[in-house]
């Protein structure tokens, strides 16, 4: 895959993806620990800047070589930990862990959110395969000689 | 299309002719298909030498410096190297999934999504074979065309 088609199917997929899962997750865990918050407009811009750094992390998945499922699942386990550090610090910095149990919460919900973005890029594949799949059983008769009636 | 069969003695004389006002995709790949059903290849097993139809050939491999064409009983090592049977039977529905295989789409049973964006090919003989990305595009032309 190109490095253009890749950034446009995954990374952008990705980016839409955890922007919807992030406002979920901060909904819930905000509910939980801090029902009486209340924030600014500026609260509007925290799911796009997590969703565009959790996102930019889908271009560790990139290689121009293939890569092997073992090398892949070890890129994609090095891109889950940066993304728990990377939101953690980014958080910490800003004041927002409280205790230890809203950083517990926050890390098992940037797992959650992962394996959701996950799952719709598999989902895609999958259909993808399907219109393949559909596709060439029609090649495959198109091209196929009934060999009983040509004998 | 009307199709017509004519019985000869010969086998050496065999031979489809295709009458048309035009030549169209479609004529082209009849032409195609009917050179595969034809055409042969000559691999060797260890020592003995085989002469077996490109049109059993599941896939082809590239192994180290060796290729090998793998029907559903044997694997033939073929002196061609891997882009030269992806160049020469591209037209007969053998296209490259990764950088060592070449497939026969018409072997091809189907696909399903893999890791990290790549798919797993499953063969008619039920054996799988990764897809690479970068080929999927391409494989994806060859049997869906534009659509």
């Amino acid at each position: 895959m190109e490095f253009k088609t890749f950034f446009f199917k995954k990374v952008m997929l990705s980016f839409f993806v955890s922007i919807t899962c992030i406002c979920a997750a901060m909904a819930l865990i905000g509910m939980i620990f801090e029902p009486s918050a209340q924030f600014g407009y500026e609260a509007y811009l925290s799911p796009l800047v997590f969703g565009f750094l959790a996102s930019l992390s889908t271009l560790m998945g990139y290689s121009k070589s293939e890569l092997s499922i073992k090398q892949a699942i070890i890129r994609n386990v090095i891109q889950l930990l940066f993304i728990e550090a990377v939101i953690l610090s980014v958080l910490y910095l800003g004041g927002a862990l409280a205790s230890l149990s809203v950083a517990l919460s926050l890390a098992a919900s940037i797992i959650v959110i992962f394996l959701t973005v996950n799952l719709v890029l598999w989902v895609n594949d999958k259909k993808t395969a399907k219109t393949f799949n559909d596709a060439l059983k029609g090649f495959q008769s198109d091209y196929r000689v009934d060999e009983n009636q040509s004998s | 299309m009307r199709v017509k069969i004519k019985r000869i003695n010969d086998k050496t004389d065999e031979c489809v002719t295709i009458e048309c006002v035009k030549v169209t995709p479609d004529i082209e790949s009849i032409r195609s298909y009917a050179l595969t059903k034809g055409a042969t290849l000559i691999g060797s097993v260890g020592e003995q030498i085989y002469q077996f139809k490109l049109a059993d050939v599941l896939y082809f491999e590239a192994v180290d410096e060796r290729v090998f064409a793998y029907t559903e009983s044997k694997a033939f090592e073929l002196k061609n190297r891997l882009y030269e049977l992806e160049s020469i039977y591209a037209d007969k529905h053998f296209i490259r999934c990764s950088k060592s295989f070449v497939i026969n789409l018409m072997k091809l049973e189907s696909i399903s999504p893999a890791l990290n964006g790549r798919f797993m090919a499953t063969m008619k003989n039920s054996e799988k074979i990764i897809v690479s990305r970068q080929y999927v595009p391409k494989m994806k032309q060859a049997v869906m065309g534009g659509k």
